[in-house]
């Protein structure tokens, strides 16, 4: 088995998922308050998360975290989709701590998970989508820098983009709030 | 100066009728990590003072952001 990818910035470590941190995700995912956030709602049996877990272990195009706050962890980061020839993926995440979910720390995980696809993977754009009624997610996505593209035909859908130098600009607001 | 309860307002963006006491952090929709780091950003140039990321994360109520600011010798508000 290869070592898991660990990286650390703004106070968050972001450590590659392994099999014993599986099933505290699932249970996570499956509570109402983070199913409701994803585009996936439906709850994930034991065998379910299993059988997910063995093929995103293989797959060299998504990766999963585990994030920690403090050596706590706190939530979920994903890049997925990552098309290295097109120099794009799609970045995810979730905290699953109340205490965590809305001031600094989204900021502080977003910009450790963007940084090492910019800066690791040595992508040039990311991707988001994001649900038309979901208003906290669209402020959180147009405050990390990410610009409309368009909207989905027949979903409630909107597609956006961030490039490096937006994302510069933005994170650099916030940033200067991160005084550890 | 602003009182805090005005800083509140403009900094989540809600009627200044809704500042009260009992305002808690995911206590109203607009308390959204948005909305929190402009009212931090709002906090420290209106009082002129620099807050401690722990503090930044701890500020979950109006009435804990003002034990917080009177770390930081804000008192009176």
């Amino acid at each position: 088995m290869t070592t898991p990818l660990v990286f650390s910035r703004y106070g968050i470590t972001l450590k590659e998922l392994e099999q014993d941190d599986i099933e505290l995700v699932r249970q996570w995912r499956n509570d109402p308050k983070i199913a409701e956030l994803m585009l996936d709602r439906s709850h994930i049996t034991p065998e379910q998360q299993q059988a997910w877990f063995e093929q995103v272990s293989q797959a060299s195009d998504q990766y999963y975290f585990l994030a920690l706050f403090k050596d706590q962890a706190i939530g979920v980061a994903s890049l997925t989709k990552i098309d290295r020839q097109a120099g794009h993926c799609e970045p995810g995440m979730y905290i699953y701590n109340d205490q965590y979910r809305n001031n600094i720390v989204p900021f502080c995980l977003a910009f450790a998970l963007n940084d090492l696809a910019f800066e690791t993977f040595g992508l040039t754009r990311l991707l988001g989508k994001i649900y038309t009624d979901n208003k906290a997610s669209l402020e959180f996505h147009q405050a990390c820098g990410y610009r409309f593209q368009r909207r989905a035909e027949h979903e409630a859908l909107e597609y956006y983009s961030l490039n490096w130098p937006d994302y510069l600009a933005a994170r650099a607001a916030i940033t200067r709030f991160i005084r550890y | 100066m602003k009182t805090l309860a005005q800083v509140f307002a403009e900094g989540l963006a809600i009627e200044l009728a809704e500042v009260n006491e009992a305002l808690i952090y995911q206590g109203i929709p607009q308390w959204n990590s948005v909305a929190h780091m402009r009212l931090i950003a709002l906090m420290e140039e209106t009082y002129n003072i620099l807050l401690d990321t722990d503090d930044i994360i701890a500020m979950s109520s109006f009435a804990k952001a003002r034990s917080i600011l009177e770390k930081y010798g804000v008192s009176g508000l």
